[in-house]
């Protein structure tokens, strides 16, 4: 089975947040190489991963992974605005 | 050093390090078969040095060896699905040349021996089965 490329905004998010993907990779428990993977989104992560990210960051795990390539989130914010 | 040439390095390294192990073992053969001299002892201790490094610079200093290695507790989950496939694939070209091997050195035998060629439908059911005994013994529905 193939699978479908994910798209993530977990690059921007550490470093809006200010941290090093080695920082990060001890708080989600990876190797920090996995992390570069990820960020480059040439790795899809387990459904665990992916919750233990989103815990990191306190956002809900749409807010950061999708199957489609991500807008910027200011612009996903005035969409959901606009919309609500 | 970016990601591309780096595993074009690693892949060169690979080449060489197998090239030379097989020149050495042609080497040690060719000793054995004409009589050992200078110039194959020479060439025999070259080819080993050569191996040893192209082994260090690819396995040890890479920490490869440390990831096929290593209790897969050690590994994050992509760590795990890489090895899993390299383990996997390695499985399926190790079985073909040793069973390959054992079939040359049977068929080979001057004198036919039937337990070289029992010993070969043996490991050769074996290969092809065992990685589906071990899903059966292990897991609840296949």
């Amino acid at each position: 089975m193939e699978t479908r490329k994910l798209y993530n905004r977990i690059a921007v998010l550490r470093q809006e947040r200010g941290i090093s993907r080695k920082e990060l990779a001890e708080i989600i428990g990876v190797n920090f190489q996995t992390v570069g993977y990820l960020e480059r989104e040439e790795y899809n992560p387990s459904l665990d991963l992916a919750f233990r990210i989103s815990e990191c960051f306190g956002l809900p795990i749409e807010m950061i992974f999708a199957t489609e390539p991500l807008q910027p989130m200011s612009q996903e914010l005035l969409k959901h605005r606009k919309e609500g | 050093m970016s990601i591309r040439a780096s595993q074009s390095k690693r892949r060169a390294l690979v080449v060489l390090n197998y090239f030379v192990m097989f020149a050495l073992i042609a080497v040690i053969y060719t000793g054995e078969m004409y009589g050992e001299s200078t110039f194959i002892a020479v060439a025999a201790i070259c080819l080993m040095l050569l191996t040893v490094l192209s082994f260090v610079f690819l396995h040890a200093r890479t920490r490869l060896w440390w990831l096929t290695h290593t209790k897969i507790e050690n590994l994050d989950e992509r760590q795990q699905g890489i090895t899993h496939e390299s383990l996997r694939t390695s499985y399926g070209i190790f079985t073909v040349l040793s069973l390959a091997l054992l079939l040359v050195i049977a068929l080979a035998n001057q004198e036919y021996d039937p337990n070289l060629i029992v010993a070969f439908a043996a490991l050769h059911y074996l290969a092809h089965t065992l990685p589906g005994s071990i899903l059966a013994w292990r897991e609840k529905e296949v």
